[in-house]
């Protein structure tokens, strides 16, 4: 239709050729670092618009002496086409040398082979995009703390049960107790992770190593809680002052994978706990200790919780 | 400017998209398609076209699991793209002198 190149007017201005290929040579004035290499093309088969048949791409230091770097044909009989295409589909098989070098500078020929340099600042915005994302996905939830909610609140009540239970001699074995209520919140703990599995989409090492922890803190604690009270090798008043030791531990190493100083601070007040109830030695020490995993794990995971809502609506917001 | 022979530049992983679909799931263990769409900020087309490439030598690993009704596609990174990308992050490391 079209001679020479033509300008349309419109939202969006096209080129047009009729006969002619086109070749648009742009001088940059220096070596210059290019990552990406794209053009778009229009088919309008009613008017006679039709993709070109290749697109290639050529670079020259001199001017003088282009070399094609890669070409994109645009294959088919022009049946179906999309009214706009992009070329190339794949940005770096057109502007790399082996089909994958997009962020290069082309230029100088020595032995008949192009050079390839590659910009420090290129380089530097490299890996700061890596060291971005890498950050961004090592921030990815762990945790809904929703667990950390659940047991400390079952523990803190059934401290509170024992300890009346004791007080006032009602007649049922604090074993059978905590052995039920422990089934109890195991179950909880699996139906909880259903419901929260199905809207997990990644799956992280830290959430793995996080789930393993816990389970051995708890297992640890079973242990010592069961042949410790079976064998009397640990007196009773003594147990809540050896669970939050081990507490402290679990929170130690929770603190690394949470990436946070504050559960750090947690372990600190666990410890401290457990060495106060090793010198107090009374059945009070079951209140304290349910004191604290109303503040030192029902608060945190609460905590935790609020962080998981917010993020999970700034991943949908992106 | 110095001087840098692209040959030490993994082309594979050079590619922005993938550049970063391999830098999300350095932190993973693996990953759903639409999570890792959100992340990379691609459309669906050209993220399927940098995975299918990923996969195809060996950088990505993917796996298929059923949902209630709906299918969905796990990714995961390979010990081989593992390797890639730490030997990729080096080389921009050495370009800039780190």
């Amino acid at each position: 239709m079209f001679q020479s190149p033509v300008m349309f007017a419109g939202k969006v201005h096209w080129l047009g050729w009729e006969n002619l290929d086109f070749v648009l040579t742009l001088d940059l004035g220096k070596d210059v670092s290019a990552r990406e290499i794209s053009w778009s093309t229009l088919s309008d088969q009613r008017s006679w618009i039709l993709h070109p048949e290749k697109v290639a791409c050529a670079v020259s230091a001199d001017g003088g002496a282009y070399r094609e770097i890669g070409a994109s044909p645009a294959a088919g009989d022009h049946r179906g086409e999309e009214p706009i295409r992009v070329f190339p589909e794949e940005q770096s098989s057109v502007c790399g040398l082996t089909g994958g070098f997009s962020c290069c500078t082309l230029k100088n020929r020595v032995n008949d082979r192009w050079r390839v340099s590659m910009n420090e600042s290129d380089a530097e915005e490299d890996l700061a995009f890596v060291r971005r994302i890498i950050e961004e996905s090592r921030k990815i939830l762990i945790d809904n703390g929703l667990n950390y909610i659940l047991w400390g609140i079952l523990i803190a009540l059934g401290l509170i049960f024992v300890y009346f239970k004791d007080v006032r001699q009602w007649p049922l074995r604090s074993d059978l107790f905590w052995l039920g209520w422990g089934i109890f919140g195991t179950v909880l703990t699996i139906w909880i992770g259903r419901k929260t599995r199905a809207g997990l989409r990644a799956s992280s090492f830290s959430g793995r190593m996080l789930k393993t922890l816990w389970a051995a803190a708890a297992i640890s604690m079973v242990l010592i809680g069961f042949f410790g009270f079976l064998t009397e090798a640990i007196r009773v008043w003594a147990f809540p002052a050896v669970f939050s030791i081990i507490l402290g531990l679990a929170y130690f190493l929770c603190a690394l994978l949470y990436d946070r100083a504050w559960i750090r601070l947690l372990a600190v007040a666990w410890w401290l706990g457990g060495v106060a109830m090793f010198f107090w030695k009374s059945p009070e020490t079951l209140l304290l200790f349910g004191a604290m995993m109303a503040a030192f794990q029902v608060v945190p995971g609460i905590a935790l919780y609020l962080r998981y809502g917010k993020e999970r609506t700034a991943e949908t917001d992106d | 400017m110095i001087d840098f022979n692209y040959q030490n530049i993994d082309h594979l992983i050079h590619s922005r998209v993938r550049l970063a679909v391999v830098a999300v799931l350095v932190g993973l263990e693996e990953a759903e398609f639409t999570f890792l769409r959100e992340k990379v900020k691609a459309t669906d087309g050209n993220l399927s076209a940098n995975l299918k490439r990923l996969e195809e030598v060996g950088y990505l690993a993917s796996r298929k699991e059923m949902r209630g009704r709906k299918t969905r596609t796990l990714y995961r990174l390979t010990e081989k793209g593992m390797a890639a990308f730490e030997a990729y992050v080096r080389g921009l490391e050495k370009l800039i002198g780190k």
